[in-house]
């Protein structure tokens, strides 16, 4: 694997609190002096967040989905009709 | 007889979509109900229920649910908090509305997250796709093989090293700088 893969392996290793105290305490002073590595690791940071803002959306694509689907398909009348349930 | 509480892990999305629609048939007569009751409409419903669905399936990934509780006991105590969180909102803001017009801090760095995700689903959705199955679904290696058809753990990894290289790299390129990315 090619040299800036790996940092991208150990930034995520350090991202998820998979390297040993010791090796963590080593990154982190790695990128104390090395601010490049301190920047790759913000950005792969937020990469993961923003990664999950996607996966959520594409969870909610797929709720709109299920819920059109279960107000308007013919074989889903009973569901409908509990929806309408006078209470 | 409670509901099956467990949200397996499947090996593809017409799976997921299945599983989805199951707990959705299950328990969204219910919170629809609940909202109705208390002065809402369908909409709200539907918006609360989807927040609850979304909060359910990312705890679900994080670890089970409490054995007691069944999924659709879960989503239903979702959707009330979730409804008295709202109402209590509205109350405050429209009081705010009244002495100060400020738009509030944060939704800045909110845009600036989706304007970026925007570019992203742009240039990389594959990538974005890969990602999210690896850090959002957290699908095992089988079912990345699946979807994706790498050869072996080996090689899915190495494109999910590759992936975050590439849009590191697409980052730099374009107009934001490195640094908004960061905020």
């Amino acid at each position: 694997m090619r040299i800036s893969l790996n940092d991208i392996a150990q930034i995520e290793a350090y991202l998820e609190g998979k390297l040993t105290p010791q090796a963590g305490l080593f990154f982190h002073a790695k990128m104390l002096i090395s601010p490049d590595l301190a920047a790759k690791t913000r950005f792969q940071k937020r990469l993961y967040d923003i990664v999950r803002m996607f996966g959520r959306k594409q969870l909610k694509k797929e709720l709109e989905e299920i819920h059109h689907e279960l107000l308007n398909h013919p074989e889903k009348k009973a569901f409908r009709e509990e929806l309408n349930h006078p209470f | 007889m409670t509901a099956e509480i467990e949200l397996p892990h499947r090996v593809n999305n017409v799976d997921r979509r299945k599983l989805l629609a199951e707990w959705y048939d299950q328990s969204f007569p219910a919170a629809a109900r609940f909202v109705r009751v208390n002065g809402g409409d369908m909409e709200e419903a539907k918006d609360l229920f989807h927040d609850a669905m979304i909060i359910c399936y990312e705890k679900h990934l994080n670890g089970r649910f409490s054995a007691d509780l069944s999924a659709k006991a879960y989503l239903l105590g979702i959707v009330r908090h979730l409804w008295f969180r709202r109402v209590k909102e509205s109350y405050r803001s429209s009081s705010l509305e009244a002495t100060s017009g400020d738009i509030p801090a944060d939704t800045e760095p909110k845009l600036l997250s989706e304007k970026l995700l925007l570019l992203l689903e742009r240039s990389g959705i594959r990538c974005l796709e890969l990602l999210s199955a690896f850090y959002y679904e957290r699908l095992s290696m089988k079912q990345i093989h699946k979807r994706f058809g790498y050869a072996g753990e080996r090689s899915a990894t190495v494109q999910k090293y590759k992936c975050i290289e590439k849009i590191r790299d697409q980052v730099k390129n374009t107009t934001l700088s490195y640094e908004d990315f960061f905020e």
